[in-house]
């Protein structure tokens, strides 16, 4: 009934999406290499392409996704490239701007929780 | 942000993460086993990404500091969850709580709840809510003297639901909510279609999109309301219309420029009694009716022409089937109107307070002191 059961859950989604992708952004920025894409962070991504996910916080970050620069096509692009271990030039600019919404939302739902 | 920052700061979180760990009560009492269990998982969890965070070579990357200082405030944040919520209500475990879980555990028995049941703190200081990363219920703290509010434990099971990402015993209810958004925004594209073909005001066209922005989060909601009240039947909508006359809300209100999170209760209300028909509840619907139009009597509400769009009539139908499917997918057992247990008990206090209203507060005291014992 409160805010809480809605944002608890929410937030704490959000965290570990959050959480896949900044591990992965650290290892892309340390080795130099191609590091393999865990498969949470893969399933992630496909499902924000998908409008009706069963969760609040896809169905929020996909919305808030469509306006940005990260629209749907260049999501596919992201997913296919982590799929397949592949490289291409806007691989971590992609990820980094998934990162900063997902910050955005991260915080905002954390402060909601917090002061109802 | 340098070096020595992160080791001094995530040495000092180690330390308190370690501290709080041995808060943990290790002797507690039986219901509250898996929230401590989850307090030392997550604990020791922090504490392998804290130190990761300081030690680990690759999180000293020049490049890779913005990640760095976001998994460290994740984490910070996690801990503070952990050590005012979950291990603040450890801690406390009064008589009246191991009561409370003993009730929600039986709650959870006779619905055949798909799921762990949650752990039941009167922590809250704002009405019920849940904390579904701990699986714990906060309640008001007189919440365990009192049933008419009870009926909220099963929308807050539903929240546990719908938070759930891999059981697959859940998934049908999931699958249910991911089909009704799909309607929801089907609906709202079409509504935008149709202004496109004629001149409107822009303010409409605004709405469209605050509307479905809120729907997000409604949904959510609605799906709570309807899990309860197919698990409980018409004691979950009586105390409804209980908390329609106890909040000041605007019951029919709709969004202008603001999103809201929560549907107003007006379109709660009717969202429930349709679901009270869905379940065949004839004459206790009727009698809802009679009491909610009491109540719209009094506070002199009516709905707009702006809220039937905000709220329309279809959607609600499509979420009453939709989530009734997915309810006995589940595999949960329907309310009907031979309930025992503590479902018979809720059903009983609310016949009582209509019938003897001044009798009610003594019979409830009574009726609490024998389920207690």
């Amino acid at each position: 009934m409160s805010e809480i059961g809605l944002q608890s859950a929410v937030y704490s989604q959000l965290c570990d999406y959050a959480d896949a992708i900044n591990e992965h952004l650290v290892d892309l920025k340390s080795s130099g290499g191609r590091p393999t894409a865990p498969q949470e962070l893969i399933t992630f991504i496909e499902r924000l392409q998908r409008d009706a996910a069963s969760e609040l916080a896809v169905r929020a970050l996909s919305r808030s996704l469509r306006v940005s620069q990260l629209p749907a096509d260049r999501l596919g692009r992201l997913v296919q490239a982590l799929r397949g271990n592949l490289n291409y030039p806007d691989l971590v600019t992609d990820l980094e701007l998934l990162a900063t919404e997902l910050r955005k939302h991260q915080a905002g739902a954390y402060a909601r929780l917090r002061r109802p | 942000m340098n070096e020595e920052y992160f080791k001094g700061s995530l040495g000092q979180l180690i330390e308190r993460a370690r501290l709080l760990l041995a808060r943990v009560p290790r002797q507690t009492a039986r219901e509250f086993r898996p929230l401590a269990q989850t307090c030392n998982d997550r604990l020791a969890g922090v504490i392998r990404k804290l130190t990761a965070l300081r030690d680990g070579e690759k999180y000293r990357a020049v490049t890779a500091q913005r990640e760095r200082l976001d998994l460290y405030r994740s984490a910070v944040e996690l801990l503070d969850l952990i050590e005012t919520v979950a291990i603040a209500a450890l801690e406390r475990q009064h008589q009246d709580e191991v009561f409370l879980n003993r009730v929600l555990d039986e709650m959870t028995h006779e619905i055949g709840y798909p799921l762990v049941p949650p752990a039941v703190s009167s922590l809250s200081r704002d009405y019920f809510h849940i904390y579904t990363q701990f699986n714990l219920i906060c309640v008001p703290l007189a919440e365990s003297r009192h049933l008419l509010h009870w009926a909220d434990l099963y929308h807050e099971l539903a929240h546990a639901v719908l938070a759930e990402t891999n059981h697959p015993a859940v998934a049908p209810f999931k699958q249910a909510i991911s089909e009704a958004f799909a309607r929801v925004q089907q609906h709202f594209l079409t509504e935008q279609q149709r202004l496109d073909l004629t001149p409107h005001p822009q303010l409409m066209r605004d709405n469209l999109v605050v509307w479905l922005t809120c729907w997000e989060s409604w949904l959510d909601e609605f799906f709570c309301d309807l899990f309860a009240v197919f698990a409980l039947g018409p004691a979950y909508v009586w105390s409804h219309l209980h908390l329609c006359a106890q909040q000041k809300q605007v019951l029919f209100e709709v969004p202008k420029f603001e999103i809201t999170r929560h549907p107003v209760n007006g379109a709660r209300m009717q969202l429930l009694l349709q679901a009270v028909d869905q379940l065949g509840f004839g004459q206790e619907s009727m009698a809802l009716r009679e009491r909610w139009a009491d109540l719209m009597n009094v506070t002199r509400e009516t709905s707009s022409a702006a809220y039937d769009h905000c709220y329309p009539r279809g959607l609600f139908d499509r979420m009453v089937d939709l989530s009734f499917e997915g309810y006995k997918q589940m595999g949960c057992t329907l309310a009907s109107s031979q309930l025992s247990g503590v479902r018979g008990l809720l059903t009983d206090a609310w016949s009582k307070f209509w019938t003897d209203p001044a009798g009610y507060p003594q019979w409830e005291t009574k009726a609490v002191e024998s389920l207690r014992a």
